[in-house]
């Protein structure tokens, strides 16, 4: 008698511990076909691997007209050559027909505080020819690209661990480690090109809160800073094999009086890509040829 | 390489098309749009390098003085990618080259098309050499 | 065993628990306890205690035997050794790779160098010399910011954070926000690629060691701050082995047929950062020393 109750006591325990994840699967069987990304152990989606970013970019109607954008593609054009993933012209069409740029204001017409619009407007008008150093193109002058900054015909690539979330951007080799480990934002003092990044799930989405970014950073070519008080939230949810829906919002009080929202989306390089290094400075000869003097040995 | 790099898909086109314009570029700053330039030559180097790379061209002028001009291109990841290697431009390739001057007055260039013997294009993205 | 201690069901339920080692421990300690007994028989609730107690002190400990390997190191979920986190130098291998004394703002340290000196071929000595003399405004990392190659990135007196998955592995290091990937996928270097100022990595696993093959060095970087050199030759096999579970003994050896006689190779231990919520920060050199340049230039033709 003894031993049968010491039987079932041990049965039932270990029952216990596998029926959810049994109870789990079965739910997911019943619910319609929709696809669901294969998981990281930590059961979060796995989005690793490398990706092209597009939509990314704070378009602007009315944007000022400046010789920065009128000559901007007079130089060498080159594609985003490693993109094959979506390997479908459905698939191919249903990543062209997603949203891209600014979705809130609709119209595009950034919410500017007047003076903040003023004050960009005389900076765009310092940058060609530069007055100074400040005023030459800050991807010139290899400055770290921030959230909107990068030169997205260049790709990403995204590693998850326990605890983190990493972006990597290839251009500039700047890298976003994304804190999933409950900790709090570093202290306000210090001030980051990229930010401070924490971010939590909310189900299958990553949403990025991110804090502390300095005021060096360009948004566009006709935007060519931001404040300090900038804060962003991204959201990164998975949609198919090879599309990340991408989500910005950007608040920067000091320049906007509402939050601006725009919508992107990676999509999934092809097999046999890698992400490749991009020196910037160590190749740069623009702040010599705009100056005249200061070229480093070995340039 | 294990695998081809450079395949290029509609996809892809799609995705050059929707990129706004280019984000990493002094142009303005450092070239002058309203002095295009012409140029044939022959390759003395070339810099595989990012964010530009340059190719370094003898050129002879009306007097037959041979003055060596270089010309700024786009980064190197985008070439490799396309299929070029370290070993595609040896020295004495025959390249014609339409740009834009510098600024300053010096044998520099922005390149808008780089040409060569054969017809390919560099950075065109629809004359990818063929790799074994 | 059993007959000794005559007890049914719950000896059968012990026993399976326990090892061998523990029933003789218990069979010692039923006997101590039953020792003023005039015999085990009548000892019952002795006995019982003693098993009880052992039982549940088993049962209760079970979790935290789980938990402790003695010293294990962590492991990825492919059982490979975990190496995600931030780790940092703590010797003067930035300034020097040899034996060097103290001077202004460069403490003194005991060399890396296995054997003592770097064997040079007398042809490259006297780069080294110019390269020394001329160390404050010509080495490419603490001169111009550049990024610093390998193995100088790992001793740079900075942090780097390594960043792990099975086919993956990027070191980001805070100098600079330089960074390296090292494909641990199975995929040889590529052909007719330039040089990279942090090379090409290609990383595989001896057992636990991580062992990385660097090539395309630009060679441009210097290997430390007293400018010792190498050329495009040189190529760079690292191991990354984990003693502990806060410490990497790194170990590189560099051969580079246009400027040594010989490979040679360094070591020294990488050390975890273990504050709590440390991460990388920023040391944007470029933007410092652009700023120091250029920031009261006027361009060409300015009015």
């Amino acid at each position: 008698m003894r031993r049968t109750l010491l039987h079932i006591a041990v049965a039932s325990i270990l029952a216990a511990g596998v029926l959810p994840s049994v109870h789990a699967q079965r739910a997911q069987d019943q619910t319609p076909a929709k696809w669901t990304p294969a998981r990281t152990p930590d059961g979060h989606p796995d989005m690793q691997g490398l990706w092209a970013r597009r939509g990314a970019a704070l378009t602007e109607a009315n944007a000022p007209k400046t010789p920065l954008s009128e000559f901007g593609a007079t130089g060498q054009p080159y594609p985003t050559v490693f993109n094959t993933g979506v390997s479908t012209p459905q698939a191919a069409a249903a990543l062209a027909n997603r949203p891209a740029g600014v979705i809130e204001p609709a119209n595009r017409m950034l919410p500017w505080r007047p003076e903040a619009d003023a004050a960009r407007r005389e900076f765009l008008s310092n940058m060609i020819p530069p007055a100074s150093l400040k005023y030459v193109e800050a991807s010139a002058r290899c400055v770290p690209p921030g959230l909107l900054g990068g030169d997205d015909r260049h790709p990403y690539q995204i590693v998850q661990r326990p605890g983190s979330f990493v972006l990597m951007y290839e251009y500039n080799h700047v890298t976003r480690v994304v804190y999933t480990d409950g900790r709090p934002h570093v202290g306000p003092n210090i001030r980051l090109y990229m930010g401070d990044s924490i971010g939590k799930w909310e189900g299958d989405t990553l949403v990025v809160d991110t804090t502390n970014f300095n005021d060096k950073t360009s948004f566009s070519q006709a935007i060519p800073f931001h404040s300090d008080a900038l804060h962003t939230t991204e959201r990164f949810t998975m949609v198919d094999p090879y599309i990340i829906d991408y989500q910005l919002t950007i608040e920067d009080p000091k320049l906007f009086t509402a939050p601006i929202r725009i919508a992107g989306a990676f999509a999934a390089a092809a097999k046999g890509n890698e992400m490749l290094e991009f020196a910037c400075a160590e190749g740069s000869q623009t702040l010599p040829n705009i100056f005249g003097f200061g070229e480093f040995p070995g340039q | 390489m294990r695998t081809k790099l450079w395949v290029i898909t509609a996809t892809a086109v799609l995705l050059a098309m929707a990129v706004p314009a280019a984000a990493h570029h002094s142009f303005a700053a450092e070239f002058d749009g309203d002095r295009p330039v012409t140029l044939k030559g022959t390759v003395t180097k070339m810099d595989w390098v990012n964010p530009h790379s340059w190719i370094y061209v003898d050129v002879k002028d009306q007097s037959g003085k041979v003055v060596n001009w270089r010309f700024e291109m786009g980064p190197v990841n985008a070439l490799l990618r396309m299929g070029w290697r370290k070993d595609s431009i040896p020295a004495g390739t025959a390249v014609e080259i339409q740009g834009y001057r510098a600024k300053s007055g010096q044998p520099v260039a922005n390149a808008k098309q780089v040409k060569l013997p054969d017809g390919r294009e560099l950075f065109s993205g629809g004359s990818a050499p063929n790799l074994p | 065993m059993l007959k000794f201690l005559g007890f049914g069901l719950r000896t059968r339920v012990y026993e399976k628990r326990a090892g061998k080692q523990k029933r003789l421990y218990l069979c010692f300690a039923v006997k101590l306890a039953c020792s003023g007994h005039k015999s085990y028989d009548g000892c019952h609730m002795n006995k019982r205690a003693v098993v009880l107690f052992a039982f549940w002190s088993f049962l209760l400990a079970l979790p935290a035997l789980a938990q402790a390997p003695a010293r294990g190191i962590p492991r990825a979920a492919d059982g490979k050794p975990d190496f995600n986190g931030l780790w940092q130098v703590l010797g003067t291998a930035a300034w020097d790779l040899e034996d060097h004394n103290g001077s202004l703002r460069m403490p003194a340290g005991q060399g890396v160098v296995e054997g003592g000196a770097i064997p040079y071929q007398a042809s490259a000595l006297p780069k080294k010399r110019e390269n020394f003399q001329t160390r404050d405004i010509n080495d490419p990392a603490e001169a111009a910011c550049y990024m610093p190659g390998i193995p100088r990135a790992t001793y740079m007196p900075f942090p780097f954070e390594i960043i792990q998955n099975p086919k993956l592995i990027t070191m980001s290091y805070e100098f600079g926000h330089a960074r390296r990937s090292i494909f641990t996928d199975g995929s040889p270097h590529p052909d007719g690629f330039p040089d990279f100022w942090m090379g090409d990595s290609r990383g595989r696993w001896e057992g636990d060691t991580l062992v990385v093959d660097v090539t395309n060095l630009d060679d441009r970087t210097w290997l430390d701050h007293a400018g010792n050199h190498h050329s495009d030759a040189l190529h760079v096999v690292e191991r990354y082995t984990m003693t502990d579970p806060d410490h990497i003994l790194y170990e590189a050896t560099l051969e580079d047929s246009k400027v040594f006689t010989r490979p040679w190779k360094i070591s020294m231990p990488l050390y975890r950062r273990m504050e709590k919520n440390v991460r990388i920060l920023e040391y944007e050199c470029v933007q410092y020393i652009q700023e120091q340049k250029y920031g009261n230039a006027k361009p060409v033709g300015a009015k």
